[in-house]
């Protein structure tokens, strides 16, 4: 394995299966985002799990303006990390803009891919009326990169002078880590940009892999007629409106969540009857 | 409700799960201008501009479900006229007889807002004042170095008529 890679994207692999379960986190989150249902997972895969450059515990030293500028800084890292890991075949997990991410991996490299489960995807934010409701105008999308400015910058000030006034205790600093949340304002504003200015439509059919959309009801971020759209434009994808609300099931109702991926992915070994 | 949390001065507001508006209180109500009817059992959406609404939903779920909280979150409330209301919100996870809320204190920042605003502007316009001042420095070093060529032209000159008035005096 390339250590360079495993610890400049912070890659943790957990579990007792032989195929690589890769979970890739939505925008600006750690993998911390993670730990409500990939642990249901480590009977049966190979959980990994990881930060994209410039988040979570990844290698500051290795973001770059310029490689993140868009999306396709985000893709490489997951490339990178299928490379260094040699995963072939595997189950790619993503969350909101993850998903999208790992759509344009499987596309530059589908062996690396078996399936792609997909919660929340977007292709494209901005509505594009008269053929296209992404749910949002381009003056929101611009306020939401201010709102981010505007709470960032007090974030990242509070955590810095935190973390400096008080060295004396470890603890402290280890719960600034859990602040999965936290990332540097610049980083933070241009990997907004990049998720929520892109317009990637044009590549869904471009899509080779088996894909399962998760649709959660009443997702303000990516509602359900994206969740359409994808599934009318994504060829070998699947559908499924779940019962759960809001844009982040795997946090907030992420027993239906495993239940909904084990089912498509054909693993509910009916345990209990055994 | 008790009295005090309906009529304390700061916003008051606790969300199902769901996030959907459990209760809110008289300060909140005549700040946003709506009647407490209209509230209860709608979503937060309905009361956050729409560029709030992306970001409470991408930060707020995570936070206060892996953190059980949340701090001075800065959002923009929409009033029922339309008025952009800058807030910022604390938020706890908290249950109460079996059931899970997200109480949370809003607190408007409409001055604090104007008064960052002024530092923006002023920010902006001192980057202004000292870029217009680097042009005027690199202006000025320019002009000194034409000067300085100019003087030293001028002495060159200088040397030459000495030595042409030297040669003349000889002869």
């Amino acid at each position: 394995m390339n250590q360079t890679i495993l610890q400049r994207n912070n890659v943790k692999v957990s579990g007792k299966g032989t195929q690589y379960m890769i979970f890739a986190p939505g925008f600006g989150c750690s993998q911390a985002m993670w730990r409500m249902i990939a642990p249901a997972f480590e009977e049966d895969y190979r959980v990994v799990l990881f930060d994209y450059v410039g988040t979570g515990n990844s290698d500051l030293q290795a973001y770059s303006a310029e490689r993140y500028n868009d999306l396709s800084g985000y893709v490489q890292d997951v490339l990178d990390i299928c490379d260094a890991i040699d995963a072939h075949n595997a189950i790619f997990v993503g969350h909101s803009v993850g998903s999208m991410i790992g759509i344009l991996a499987s596309i530059r490299e589908p062996k690396r891919f078996q399936n792609l489960i997909l919660m929340g995807p977007s292709p494209c934010y901005e509505n594009k009326l008269p053929d296209y409701y992404g749910g949002f105008s381009r003056e929101d999308l611009a306020g939401l990169i201010e709102l981010m400015e505007k709470n960032f910058v007090g974030w990242a000030n509070y955590l810095a002078s935190t973390v400096m006034q008080n060295p004396d205790r470890p603890a402290l600093a280890a719960e600034l880590e859990e602040s999965f949340c936290s990332i540097q304002p610049e980083i933070a504003r241009n990997f907004a940009v990049a998720t929520f200015f892109a317009d990637n439509r044009k590549d869904l059919s471009l899509v080779t892999i088996p894909a399962l959309i998760l649709q959660s009801k009443e997702d303000v971020i990516a509602p359900i007629e994206v969740g359409e759209y994808m599934q009318r434009t994504m060829p070998r994808s699947s559908y499924k409106l779940m019962n759960a609300t809001g844009h982040c099931p795997h946090m907030s109702h992420p027993e239906e969540t495993t239940q909904l991926i084990r089912e498509y992915l054909g693993i509910l070994i009916l345990k209990d009857k055994s | 409700m008790n009295d005090t949390l309906n009529r304390i001065p700061c916003g008051y507001l606790s969300l199902r799960d769901d996030n959907k508006i459990s209760t809110i209180n008289q300060t909140l109500l005549d700040i946003l201008e709506y009647d407490h009817t209209a509230l209860v059992g709608l979503s937060i959406d309905f009361i956050l501009s729409n560029s709030s609404r992306i970001f409470f939903r991408i930060y707020f779920t995570p936070l206060i479900l892996l953190n059980t909280k949340v701090n001075e979150m800065f959002l923009t409330f929409m009033s029922s006229s339309g008025e952009e209301i800058p807030v910022l919100l604390n938020a706890v996870r908290r249950e109460t007889d079996g059931v899970i809320y997200h109480e949370c204190v809003v607190f408007p920042i409409l001055r604090q807002m104007e008064y960052e605003n002024q530092i923006n502007r002023s920010e902006t316009s001192a980057k202004k004042a000292r870029h217009e001042l680097q042009l005027l420095q690199a202006e000025l070093e320019h002009k000194q170095h034409s000067l300085s060529v100019l003087k030293a032209q001028v002495e060159l000159y200088r040397n030459q008529m000495e030595e042409l008035n030297v040669k003349s005096d000889k002869r």
